[in-house]
C-alpha cells in the first residue's frame, strides 16, 4: 500500500463526529445580530443616547451618515463572513460590497465637510473619543475573530481587515448616537479616520490570528 | 443540479455523504481529491516527493475545513482555494529556507575556501572527522556535499548530475551543513 493510500485511510478513519456544513446565512446573521444588539446595549445602557437623537434624524445629512455607517458595518460583516470560507462561498462580487458602502460613506462625509458653515480649529482632546471607540470595539472584534477562526479563511488578512473595520465602525456608530458633538472635523479626525487604522491593523495581523 | 444529486460519484455527492459520516465516501473523496491535486501541483513543483508532501498537507487541510463546504455548491472551487492557499504557504517556506540556506552555504564555502584551512583541519584531525560525519549523513545529502565541496561542482551542476531540482539540492545541502555544523561544534 502506497504512502498516500495509507495517509488517506488514516485520515478517513479518524474518529470525528458527522459534521453539518456551516451555513453562510447563519454566520452572517449571528455576526450582524450580535453587532446590532451590542450597539443598542451600549447606547441604551452605557453611553446613553444623545438628548436630541430623534430630532437629529430629521436632518438628512445626519440620517445619511448613520445609514451609510450602518451599511459599512453590515457589508463588512458580510465580507468577513464570506472570507471565513475557503471559497468565499463562490460569491466574488459580494467581496466588493464593503468597498461600495465605504465609498458612499466617504461621499456623505465629504458632503458634510462641504456643508459645514465654518471649520473649527483642531482640538486634541478628541483623542478620548478615539480611545473610547477603540475600547468599545474590542468585544465585537474578539467575537468576530473567534467566529472566523472556527472556519477556514484562505484570505486571512482581508478577513481580519473586514472584521476589524466592522467592529470599529460599530463602536463609532454607538458613540455617534451618544455624543452630542457635530463638528465634522472632530468626527472625521477622531471617529472615522481611525477606522482606516483598524482596517490596516487587520491586514497586518490577519495572517497570525487566522492561521489554521 | 439534478445530475449532481443522482450521480453518486461526483465529489459534491461524496462530500455530502462524508459530512453525514460515511467513511467510505470520504475515502473515495480523498482519493479523487489526491488525483486532482497531483495534476494541479505538478505544474508548480518539480520533485514527485514534494508533490506528495504538499498533496498530503492539502488533504489534511481539507479534513480540517470540511465543515466549511456548502454541499449545494461545486466542490472544485472550494478544494482549489485551499490548495492554492497551502501551495503559497509551501512555496513561501521553500523560498525562505533557500534564502537562509544560500546565506549559510556562502559562510560554509568561505570557511572551506579560506587559505590554509586544509592544514588547520588536517593538523587537528578534523578533516577525518568531517569525513566520518559525512558518512553518517543520509546517502543523498552526503552525495550532494561530496559533489559540491570535494568535486567543486556548483549547486546547478550538482542538481543536473543527480537529476534533482536546484532548490531541492540547496535545501538538502543546507540541512546537511546544519547537521555537520552541530557535529563539529560538539567535537
Amino acid at each position: 500500500m502506497s504512502g498516500m493510500e495509507t495517509f488517506i485511510n488514516d485520515l478517513a478513519a479518524r474518529p470525528t463526529p458527522p459534521c453539518r456544513a456551516h451555513c453562510l446565512t447563519k454566520l452572517f446573521l449571528t455576526l450582524a445580530g450580535v453587532l446590532i444588539l451590542y450597539i443598542a446595549a451600549v447606547v441604551a445602557f452605557y453611553l446613553l443616547p444623545r438628548p436630541d437623537l430623534l430630532q437629529k434624524f430629521t436632518q438628512p445629512l445626519f440620517a445619511a451618515e448613520i445609514i451609510s455607517l450602518g451599511a459599512v458595518i453590515l457589508s463588512s460583516a458580510f465580507g468577513a463572513a464570506l472570507l471565513a470560507y475557503p471559497d468565499g462561498q463562490q460569491k466574488p462580487w459580494a467581496l466588493r460590497l464593503p468597498l461600495v458602502a465605504f465609498a458612499i460613506f466617504v461621499i456623505v462625509i465629504a458632503f458634510s465637510w462641504h456643508m459645514a458653515p465654518s471649520l473649527p480649529t483642531m482640538a486634541w482632546d478628541g483623542m478620548n473619543c478615539t480611545l473610547c471607540i477603540t475600547l468599545l470595539s474590542l468585544p465585537p472584534a474578539l467575537f468576530m475573530s473567534w467566529q472566523i477562526r472556527r472556519m477556514a479563511s484562505v484570505h486571512p488578512r482581508l478577513a481580519a481587515m473586514n472584521a476589524f473595520l466592522t467592529a470599529f465602525a460599530a463602536a463609532a456608530l454607538a458613540l455617534r448616537l451618544s455624543e452630542a458633538t457635530d463638528s465634522i472635523m472632530h468626527l472625521t479626525t477622531f471617529h472615522y479616520l481611525p477606522m482606516l487604522a483598524a482596517a490596516a491593523l487587520g491586514i497586518l495581523i490577519g495572517q497570525r490570528i487566522f492561521r489554521w | 443540479m439534478s445530475e449532481m444529486v443522482t450521480d453518486p460519484d461526483t465529489p459534491e455527492t461524496l462530500m455530502r455523504r462524508a459530512q453525514a459520516g460515511d467513511v467510505r465516501a470520504y475515502q473515495a473523496l480523498l482519493r479523487l481529491s489526491a488525483q486532482l491535486l497531483r495534476a494541479f501541483l505538478t505544474k508548480f513543483l518539480r520533485s514527485a516527493s514534494e508533490v506528495d508532501d504538499v498533496t498530503q498537507e492539502i488533504l489534511l487541510s481539507l479534513h480540517r475545513a470540511r465543515h466549511t463546504y456548502d454541499g449545494m455548491r461545486p466542490f472544485r472551487p472550494w478544494l482549489f482555494a485551499i490548495a492554492r492557499f497551502r501551495l503559497k504557504d509551501h512555496l513561501r517556506k521553500v523560498y525562505r529556507d533557500n534564502l537562509r540556506g544560500a546565506a549559510d552555504l556562502a559562510d560554509f564555502e568561505e570557511i572551506i575556501a579560506a587559505p590554509g584551512s586544509e592544514h588547520v583541519t588536517e593538523s587537528s584531525g578534523q578533516g577525518e572527522y568531517v569525513k566520518e560525519a559525512m558518512a553518517q549523513l543520509p546517502q543523498k545529502q552526503a552525495m550532494i556535499l561530496k559533489l559540491m565541496y570535494e568535486d567543486g561542482l556548483t549547486a546547478a551542476e550538482t542538481a543536473k548530475r543527480l537529476g534533482m531540482g536546484l532548490s531541492a539540492v540547496k535545501v538538502a545541502a543546507h540541512r546537511a551543513y546544519k547537521v555537520l555544523k552541530k557535529k563539529l561544534a560538539a567535537a
